[in-house]
């Protein structure tokens, strides 16, 4: 059941009339039933069975960890201590499984080959549980968080579970932390007439961002990537791709949000406008921004911590210098977390490498060639606070994005190196109009348009909220401009996939 | 309180907004086809009710052969030719059951043409998704419409042996929705080229008019499971209904088989009790010319439509009793065939 599809929304609305009937202590039962449902219907019953026991460990350790740490017991043995480990250990090699176990194969049978060996090893034919990726990190957090004592553990294990498969985050997240969306998930509110409404205008917006501009940019994408298209033409696949992705993501997202708005819940943002970053540490800090903010907290800031990087930086600090010392230290972290996260997106080099170790390829790059970059700013008298500077760092930051996710989007790493060939080729851009019709065409301009003007508007004020300041007729246009939109220009009918959002494959 | 009730007026005038809207984006964003489905079946819905003297159900074959306007200009018959290019023969009852929604007919008459027919000119099944989307796209939304759709679903669904989406049959607009870039004026009700439900085929082929009249001998030939089971079923529901029936096969110059199908075909129908007027054996009454009248070998061009139509009218009139039609000058019928008219002056200047 795709989120853009008809039968998701038949679903969403008789949920939201059950939900809304049922008493109120009682409502996070019908979110339950829901989720389940959710899950069979989208996922498999029989794949269920993992995610319990997910849900069983993560459960159970919780508070465990939390009665051995009240009672005090004071042994010799950190048993709270191994506890989490397990059970972090326990999810992370479900994950691992699920997602990698091909990846460690094909390396291994290239490494035997290396070896001079024969490659014994066999491909796995692996099905994933539904939202394996987004919970497990959920459940990891979990974990960590009662063993820190930064949180509680939930006692009631029906609660506990729907904190995991809440089926509006299934398919493509936000991975969300326990804390977050405790108070509103049990709470049995609802929203009141105003956040229902801008629960369905966001929604209405993602349907905009999702049917029609990433899918009608996707076959254009396609096209090119397969394509005898060389020189510019293959930088504009690279760029619309990004662009794409962007869309696709984010539009997943809206429609998520405002679906789980609905329901007085609020779930955490995962896009804060990544056009206007002005550096690929900040693009990460406004790009799924949960996972970022995941990585950050539970992969980087514990292995900084060690008592072993901690001895190091000392040294470091005392060889090179405090600010150099420092930023080696860090760089540690970051190979890590960003190791995390091109793996997190899939077991193979492409992710690995094009979603994550680019990244930290170029901010180390970025790091060390800070003083060269300040000198010549210095020289060339250029105002850093000015609209055109600022232009500039944004479209470099976005272009150096869309640099790195191509190589996910090509099958393998020597595809990718590949394709970048084919940019120093002659061009030829007119090669580009047939791709699409002019209908089209001129969807997409219009449509990246009205995205950076609603970017644009809430860098100053939440738009949805200057919109219902607005008199009656100007909002119900708008509105239905929105709606019709979709409507009429929305890529969907036969013919078409409903089901494929990006992030969804992960 | 008060704020509850301006909050549920305000959703219940926005949701009508929107259903109003959309209601007149459906409308626009239809179907739209080369053959004019959607005008045959727009103008028949807009027809005077119980203003029709005959119906003539068939495929393109109907739908080369007879103008209505003509009909009603030469003897003031009124009749309406309903059914769209490849119609699939499953589809018949339900037009028939769509007619007598707001028409009371004296005579139904059936085109047997599609019976010999498996798949078209270009090696496409007849009875696919694209033939059968003709009629039920074209159709306003009803029960006969649901129904109709829900047994080509099914006959489709056991022919291909996979699933079928229905929901966009019942929905048509999730189809037509991104025919936004490509609307003209016949989408707004302004189809310059059908009249009536007639679309002009103003090609010219030669035929040996002994050699093709020859061919009406030919041993029957039995036609395919596929069609002998339309038949049955077609047969079957007549038995049935309310209504005076006369199948008809209209002039061809189609190769010998196609004859011995129509003659197997014809003998199923005359054995069930029903009649079959077969136009063929007509062809001098009609008048019809063999250098001149025909488009290609399945159908007449307008100048043989004009003479069937003629030969059709007057043959009905005489058998079944039809009333005169008092000729309005205002009347659908006569700006019809004044469009009409003009049109096929403007071709005849264009051929000389």
């Amino acid at each position: 059941m795709a989120i853009t599809s008809l039968k998701f929304f038949a679903f969403l609305a008789v949920i939201y009339l059950l939900y809304c009937l049922v008493p109120r202590q009682k409502r996070w039962f019908v979110l339950l039933g829901a989720s389940l449902f959710f899950y069979v219907v989208c996922g498999s019953l029989r794949l269920f069975v993992v995610t319990l026991l997910q849900i069983l460990v993560a459960y159970g350790a919780a508070i465990r960890t939390d009665k051995q740490q009240r009672e005090g017991v004071s042994t010799k043995i950190n048993t709270a201590g191994i506890l989490t480990c397990l059970a972090v250990l326990f999810q992370i090699g479900a994950l691992l499984y699920y997602k990698e176990m091909n990846f460690f194969v094909t390396n291994g049978n290239i490494l035997l080959h290396l070896l001079g060996k024969e490659s014994t090893l066999f491909l796995w034919q692996i099905v994933a549980p539904l939202g394996i990726s987004y919970y497990t990190l959920s459940y990891i957090a979990y974990i960590l968080d009662v063993y820190w004592g930064v949180v509680s553990p939930q006692r009631n294990f029906l609660k506990f579970c729907l904190f995991g498969i809440y089926f509006p985050i299934m398919i493509s997240g936000p991975i969300t932390r326990y804390q977050e969306i405790e108070q509103d998930l049990y709470a049995g509110n609802r929203a009141d007439y105003q956040g229902f409404c801008f629960g369905l205008q966001r929604i209405l917006w993602g349907l905009f961002k999702k049917l029609v501009i990433a899918d009608r940019m996707a076959p254009i994408v396609q096209e090119i990537w397969s394509g005898d298209f060389y020189g510019w033409c293959v930088l504009i696949g690279v760029l619309g791709y990004a662009w794409q992705l962007y869309m696709d993501f984010s539009g997943c997202m809206d429609i998520v949000l405002g679906a789980s708005e609905l329901f007085g819940i609020r779930l955490p943002e995962n896009f804060n406008t990544p056009l206007y970053a002005t550096s690929l540490s900040e693009y990460w800090r406004r790009w799924h921004i949960t996972l970022g903010a995941w990585v950050k907290d539970y992969v980087m800031y514990p292995i900084l911590k060690t008592k072993g990087l901690q001895t190091r930086a000392k040294k470091w600090k005392k060889k090179f210098g405090k600010k150099m010392g420092k930023k080696m230290t860090t760089w540690i972290g970051l190979f890590f977390t960003w190791l995390v996260v091109g793996l997190w997106h899939g077991g193979a080099w492409t992710f690995v490498f094009g979603s994550g170790l680019f990244f930290f390829l170029m901010i180390i790059g970025g790091q060390i060639l800070e003083p060269i970059g300040k000198w010549c700013i210095e020289k060339m008298h250029i105002p850093t606070q000015s609209f055109g500077w600022k232009l500039w760092q944004r479209i470099r930051t976005f272009v150096l994005f869309s640099a790195s996710i191509s190589f996910s989007w090509s099958a393998s790493m020597k595809d990718g190196f590949r394709m970048w060939a084919r940019c120093f080729k002659p061009t030829n851009l007119s090669s580009l109009l047939p791709l699409a019709s002019r209908a089209d065409w001129f969807l997409l301009v219009i449509g990246a348009v009205i995205v950076w003007l609603i970017s644009y508007g809430k860098q100053k004020e939440d738009v949805r909220m200057y919109v219902a300041k607005k008199a009656l007729p100007v909002r119900w246009i708008l509105y239905l401009v929105l709606l019709f939109a979709v409507l009429i220009c929305g890529v969907y009918g036969p013919g078409y996939d409903a089901s494929s959002f990006i992030y969804g494959q992960f | 309180m008060k704020t509850k009730q301006r909050h549920i007026t305000k959703i219940i005038a926005f949701l009508l907004v929107v259903a109003l809207l959309f209601g007149g984006a459906v409308q626009v964003l239809r179907i739209s086809d080369d053959t004019h489905s959607r005008a045959e079946f727009d103008t028949f819905y807009r027809l005077d009710k119980n203003s029709l003297d005959a119906v003539w159900i068939g495929a393109s074959a109907v739908q080369s052969s007879f103008i209505p306007s003509e009909a009603c200009a030469h003897n003031g018959v009124q009749m309406y030719g309903l059914g769209t290019a490849s119609q699939p023969v499953a589809l018949t009852k339900y037009l028939l059951q769509e007619v007598q929604k707001t028409q009371d007919p004296k005579v139904y008459l059936i085109d047997i043409r599609m019976l010999a027919y498996d798949y078209d000119v270009m090696g496409n099944e007849i009875f696919c998704d694209n033939y059968i989307r003709r009629v039920t796209d074209s159709m306003r939304f009803s029960h006969n419409r649901t129904q109709a759709i829900k047994d080509m679903v099914e006959r489709l669904e056991k022919k291909t042996g996979s699933r079928v989406n229905a929901f966009d049959y019942y929905f048509s607009f999730t189809l037509y929705h991104n025919r936004w870039s490509q609307l003209t004026a016949a989408d707004f009700g302004q189809d310059a080229d059908s009249f009536m439900g007639y679309y002009i085929y103003d090609d010219t082929e030669s035929f040996d008019k002994q050699e093709t009249l020859a061919r009406r001998s030919a041993k029957p030939l039995e036609v395919s499971s596929d069609n002998q089971q339309y038949l049955e079923e077609l047969l079957d529901y007549l038995d049935t209904f309310d209504g005076n029936i006369l199948f008809t096969n209209t002039p061809n110059n189609l190769e010998e088989d196609k004859f011995a199908n129509y003659n197997y075909i014809k003998k199923k129908i005359e054995d069930r009790g029903y009649e079959v007027l077969d136009l063929n054996d007509h062809v001098d009454e009609i008048g019809l010319d063999y250098e001149t009248d025909f488009n290609e070998n399945m159908h007449v061009n307008y100048r043989g439509a004009f003479k069937i139509t003629d030969y059709m009218a007057d043959y009905l009139k005489e058998k079944y009793e039809l009333p005169e039609h008092e000729k309005e000058t205002d009347s659908i019928y006569e700006k019809t065939q004044e469009r009409l008219l003009s049109r096929t002056e403007e071709m005849e200047k264009r051929n000389e």
